[in-house]
């Protein structure tokens, strides 16, 4: 039993590596602390003011829910539309994508594209879009789709990554082409987490579509904005709520659907 | 008349090891032939490059022909190896279904090889090929299983789907590489029948893998012996008697390998039987 009592101490020991990364990250954390000027006691200090601004929100004004509902119609529609090109596009990209179907010379130079379309936030990309094709609605779908392009592609490409080669082979075996054993052996795997990666996205997206309008690629950020630069803080508060309820309902269905995929 | 599998000084080193080594074999047209040997002597890695599946070593200069064409040579695919594919139909031991695809379409993925190259990556099969699958699923016995999505089937089911798929293939060659490893004893009793049954009855040549050596003796008039990547021994399976198999299998002997009592179902004595309990 002595030396059970030895193992398990051995075991529960933390090596001075471990030690070394907590140290390494307390550190890290106490850098940024001040790049970011963490200043927790104005919080308490100007509780004050921001009751009195918090105040300033209530009663929500509904006046203009018409036109709030319509922009947030919009605003889905530009989820939509930017989510389905952007699936349409990850499909082919995600297979290249993946090291176990092509060539590190094809997939690494298109991950690389990849991961530039998802470092620069579709608001960025909405600012430039609206320099393109002007102001409204299609810059919104432009943005989306390019910035949830990245994002899908890697994660379609994850996917295939994870795929078992044994039916992929016995595709092979057959005498089918290389397109042929993607169609019959990759895509019946992946299909469960790609429509629920799919899915997913759409629900970011409709989050994401509600403020490209603020840098004018149209929706209901088009009039979230006008209202704050306004101070207009009741209008500003219905529109909140007009948002949250509609992404809501749309993530628990969208959660919903994605379940019978899993 | 050319041998249906011919193969000549082939080659094979994986990152340190030497699977197969100056390896020669000619298989005759109808026959079916036992590939047996210890895990690792290469009897899978030489089944994997009959059918294209792996490339051989570039510096021998070894080769495989199949029905008169070149498979591959000097460690180069032949350019044309998806078509000759078709003309090889492949058993896996881990039957390498697609789970999420029916019955009726795993097996209809057979006819791939032999129809248009865009209609096949459409899924349009035609009347003739959906007959022509129906008719091989009902020849396995499972033709009531053909709606049914592939993961629901048991492992001996799914292996007659997978042997459905290569007869629809219409493949003259069927290579089995260990198929019924993974399988209880009478489902393998009946996966040996249909593929001896393929051989004597469409003529079609059959190579099987086996790590049961009864197996081997009972379905199949020749045995080729691996080890160490080495023909051993190429001959009547009969011939095979214990002392000889205890060389085959060295140390590592073990007699539920070679009679587990499941293929020779009488004589074989009981104190083997009580041995594996």
């Amino acid at each position: 039993m002595t030396t059970h009592a030895a193992y398990i101490e051995a075991a529960g020991k933390r090596s001075w590596p471990q030690y070394l990364g907590w140290g390494l990250f307390l550190a890290m954390m106490a850098w940024a602390w001040h790049g970011a000027e963490m200043n927790p006691l104005t919080l308490y200090r100007d509780s004050g003011n921001m009751a009195t601004f918090a105040a300033d929100f209530f009663p929500p004004d509904f006046h203009e829910w018409r036109a709030y509902l319509k922009e947030m119609i919009v605003t889905v529609q530009i989820a939509l539309w930017g989510t389905l090109l952007a699936i349409v596009c990850s499909v082919p990209l995600g297979i290249l994508c993946a090291d176990n179907i092509t060539p590190w010379w094809i997939h690494q130079p298109l991950r690389r594209v990849m991961d530039a379309f998802r470092s620069i936030n579709e608001m960025v990309f909405a600012m430039l879009f609206v320099v393109a094709v002007g102001l409204g609605p299609f810059a919104g779908v432009l943005a989306l789709w390019i910035s949830t392009t990245g994002v899908l592609a890697k994660l379609f490409a994850e996917a295939v990554e994870a795929i078992d080669p044994g039916p992929v082979e016995g595709v092979r075996a057959t005498g089918a082409s290389a397109l042929q054993e993607v169609i019959f052996g990759v895509i019946p795997q992946v299909m469960p987490l790609w429509i629920s990666y799919a899915l997913y996205r759409f629900e970011s997206n409709v989050r994401s579509a509600t403020v490209v309008g603020m840098v004018g690629a149209g929706g209901i950020g088009v009039i979230l904005w006008e209202n704050i630069r306004a101070f207009q803080f009741t209008q500003t508060c219905s529109v909140l709520l007009v948002i949250i309820v509609v992404v809501s309902v749309i993530d628990i269905f969208s959660q919903r659907l994605r379940k019978q995929f899993i | 008349m050319t041998a249906a599998i011919h193969v000549d000084r082939l080659n094979k080193t994986f990152a340190r090891k030497t699977a197969l080594v100056d390896l020669a074999l000619s298989i005759q047209h109808g026959e079916m032939v036992a590939l047996i040997g210890a895990s690792g002597s290469g009897k899978s890695t030489l089944l994997r490059h009959l059918a294209g599946l792996a490339c051989c070593d570039r510096s021998n200069g070894g080769s495989v022909q199949v029905l008169g064409r070149e498979v591959q040579a000097s460690g180069r695919l032949n350019g044309k190896v998806r078509r000759l594919r078709a003309d090889i139909g492949y058993i896996f031991q881990q039957f390498n279904l697609v789970n999420r695809l029916s019955v009726l379409d795993n097996v209809l993925l057979g006819c791939l090889g032999r129809m248009p190259r865009w209609r096949g990556s459409l899924g349009l099969f035609n009347a003739e090929e959906k007959a022509r699958a129906m008719a091989n699923l009902d020849r396995v016995g499972l033709a009531d299983l053909a709606p049914q999505r592939a993961s629901t089937l048991s492992g001996g089911q799914q292996q007659r789907v997978a042997i459905a798929r290569a007869l629809t293939q219409q493949a003259e060659v069927i290579l089995a590489d260990e198929p019924i490893a993974s399988l209880d004893p009478e489902s393998a009793r009946k996966v040996m029948e249909i593929l001896a049954d393929i051989n004597r009855r469409d003529g079609k040549t059959v190579v099987v893998t086996l790590h049961q050596v009864d197996y081997a003796v009972r379905y199949c008039p020749r045995a080729v012996a691996l080890k160490g990547g080495r023909i051993h021994f190429d001959g009547n399976g009969a011939e095979l008697n214990s002392q000889f198999l205890n060389d085959l299998y060295g140390a590592d002997a073990d007699t539920s390998l070679m009679f587990d009592g499941s293929a020779r179902d009488t004589e074989r004595p009981s104190r083997l039987l009580m041995a594996r309990a």
